[in-house]
């Protein structure tokens, strides 16, 4: 069962890591492709620009008619409404700006000389402020010896974009991964859920079919022939047991099903003294040496009988947990909610890895089936049916154990009016 | 006589699964655990372990790794009915598996089954003058083949494994023709005539009054 678990997980994991690697590259592909068609664009653009140009200057002399030139070409080309073109500078050999309509200061003086010191063809990026320029420079002909023409392209909507699609991977990624958390979280609790269901049948399988083994068989024993006097006493006392043992099996049941089924509770206010008293009185005989601890005016708030057969029940377990004859201690001392009632043993005490399930229906720690005579107890639902009547009151079942020290059990109940 | 082990934490049924193996002549040491069990198998040999699975302390599956080198053959018997678990019980090496509740009869059938497989008892069962081998369903009479209808023949096993004991007419019907047969009172009382007759049986079953029938014990 947990190896399943943990390969279920581990592929959950896997397919989390692909799909997020798989995403990571798709995105990274897309951005690559728009580049690259950006790039082949602008090429061309600045192509044409530099043939435009070279035609525009052809025969101007000097610097002056040099940018007469370029800004008639400019106004000449300029199509209304278009933005994905470029800007343009006119670099001489020294590198000084022959002309420009780069607007000021948006493009670093440095990347524009390092463009056109890279050389015709070779595409150069610069990063100014939020912004990302693709530059790229050749030499004009038809002027005088070392004028560079440099387009310059704004390709930060790129940039954006990429910034935007990051943005929404890792939101998706975010959910998925949200999504397969809350999943296995899910998967965890069903499974945990199945878990103990598949426990509780297999276990009230088991004390069903024992005693039913025992009643069947010396009822055939019985009724086949005539078996001689003493066989027949035997084989009727087993009967008797087993089934008084199935009929208390049904009754704790019953308690635990009418209680899970909501059944109301008949709340008065009780003294700790009557409580215990009630409590004593009903111990069987063999279970004498509990200790009664409960200040005066100490009252809850409780349905008296539940809460009889919860205190009775704890102190039979108590006394199965304990050496014959050991204390047990039943007390009461006032808390945040109300009173605290505890029942404490220094018995055997029960094993950390047990103390998550004792609750649970016929969960049982020793694993063997001694039993014991009273509501539930040595049913294996003593404890389930203990924790459910703390339920019922509004409280919790909290148990405290050490392996050789003992046990404390105790249930936290609002205070009820002190009758005077 | 078989020496039989019983590993079983519950009393009631120890007792009655020793009950019911003392019909076919097995003696019976009842352990209460996994630990008790161990020890025992240490001091003596067994012809046949008994096993529940749900044991305290050392469960029934872990103590067949203890068992099955010493080649005791071993019969789980347990409320554990789900297949895995009768799988792996086989799987271990175990003989059998029988779930609870059993039948009395059922258990009988397979602890006879498994010793006479193993050959820790003879295959034929000795009655008076007759001998039968319940495997070959074939029955002789002082060393000569004895021809028996089926239900002749369950009728004759039955009356063996509950020798020295009145059995109720109603109780043989019902084991030998079945629940839901319509099998009167008088189909029985043909039978028992015809197997005193093919047997020689005139004294061995005996009719006890207002109950039924009785194979007698070996003097």
């Amino acid at each position: 069962m947990n190896r399943t678990r943990t390969l279920t997980r581990l592929l959950l994991a896997l397919l989390c890591a692909v799909l997020s690697f798989g995403a990571a590259w798709t995105l990274r592909q897309n951005f690559a492709h728009t580049r690259a068609a950006l790039e082949e664009q602008y090429t061309l653009d600045h192509l044409r620009t530099q043939l435009g140009v070279a035609d525009a200057v052809a025969g101007a002399q000097g610097t002056r008619a040099l940018s007469a030139a370029v800004t008639e070409y400019r106004r000449a080309s300029r199509v209304p409404g278009r933005t994905d073109v470029g800007t343009l500078a006119l670099l001489d050999a020294d590198g000084m700006i022959l002309w420009s309509d780069i607007p000021v200061g948006a493009v670093p003086y440095d990347a524009l000389r390092r463009c056109a010191g890279a050389g015709t063809g070779q595409l150069l990026y610069a990063r100014a402020k939020e912004a990302l320029y693709l530059l790229m420079a050749s030499p004009l002909s038809g002027t005088a010896e070392g004028v560079w023409l440099l387009s310059v392209y704004d390709m930060s909507g790129l940039l954006a974009e990429q910034t935007r699609q990051l943005h929404s991977w890792l939101l998706l990624l975010g959910t998925v991964l949200v999504l397969v958390a809350a999943a296995l979280v899910t998967m965890d609790i069903l499974q945990r859920e199945a878990e103990r269901r598949t426990r509780f049948l297999a276990a009230f399988s088991h004390e069903l079919k024992t005693p039913m083994t025992a009643i069947l068989g010396y009822a055939d024993l019985l009724r086949s022939g005539e078996q001689d006097a003493a066989l027949r006493q035997r084989g009727a006392d087993h009967i008797y047991h087993e089934a008084a043992r199935v009929e208390n099996l049904s009754r704790a049941l019953l308690a635990l099903l009418g209680l899970q089924g909501g059944q109301r509770l008949c709340l008065e206010s009780v003294p700790a003294t009557a409580l215990f008293e009630e409590v004593a009185r009903s111990l069987p005989p063999d279970i004498a040496n509990v200790r009664r601890t409960a200040p005066a005016g100490a009252a809850v708030r409780c349905d008296r009988a539940l809460l009889c057969t919860l205190l009775r029940n704890l102190i039979l377990n108590a006394a199965h947990a304990s050496a014959p004859g050991a204390p047990i201690e039943l007390t009461t001392a006032p808390c945040r909610a109300g009173w605290r009632l505890t029942v404490r043993d220094h018995g055997c005490g029960i094993p950390p890895a047990d103390l998550p399930h004792v609750t649970e229906a016929f969960y049982r720690v020793d694993k063997s089936r001694a039993r014991r005579s009273g509501d539930g107890s040595g049913s294996g639902l003593g404890l389930s049916l203990c924790a459910e009547i703390a339920q019922a009151h509004g409280s919790r079942l909290q148990i405290a154990s050490t392996v050789g020290e003992g046990t404390t059990i105790w249930l936290e109940l609002p205070a009820g009016e002190v009758t005077a | 006589m078989n020496l039989v082990l019983i590993v079983e934490d519950e009393p009631a049924i120890a007792d009655l699964i020793e009950i019911t193996l003392a019909r076919i002549d097995c003696r019976c040491v009842q352990a209460r655990d996994g630990e008790a069990a161990a020890t025992l198998l240490e001091q003596g040999a067994y012809d046949l372990v008994l096993l529940d699975v749900m044991l305290p302390g050392t469960d029934g599956f872990a103590l067949m790794d203890y068992i099955a080198p010493t080649g005791t053959p071993v019969i789980f018997v347990t409320a554990r009915a789900d297949v895995r678990d009768r799988v792996r019980g086989l799987k271990l090496g175990a003989y059998d598996y029988i779930v609870k509740p059993f039948e009395p009869d059922e258990l009988l059938a397979r602890v006879d089954g498994v010793l006479r497989h193993t050959g820790r008892r003879g295959a034929r069962i000795r009655v008076f003058n007759i001998e039968i081998d319940p495997e070959q369903r074939a029955v002789w009479r002082e060393g000569e083949a004895v021809e028996l209808s089926p239900r002749e023949f369950d009728l004759l096993l039955t009356l063996v494994r509950n020798r020295g004991i009145a059995l109720y007419r109603d109780v043989l019907l019902e084991r030998v023709w079945g629940f839901a047969s319509d099998a009167g009172p008088h189909t029985l009382d043909v039978n028992i005539h015809r197997l005193r007759k093919k047997l020689g049986w005139s004294g061995e079953i005996a009719t006890v009054f207002g109950i039924g029938y009785r194979l007698e014990a070996e003097p």
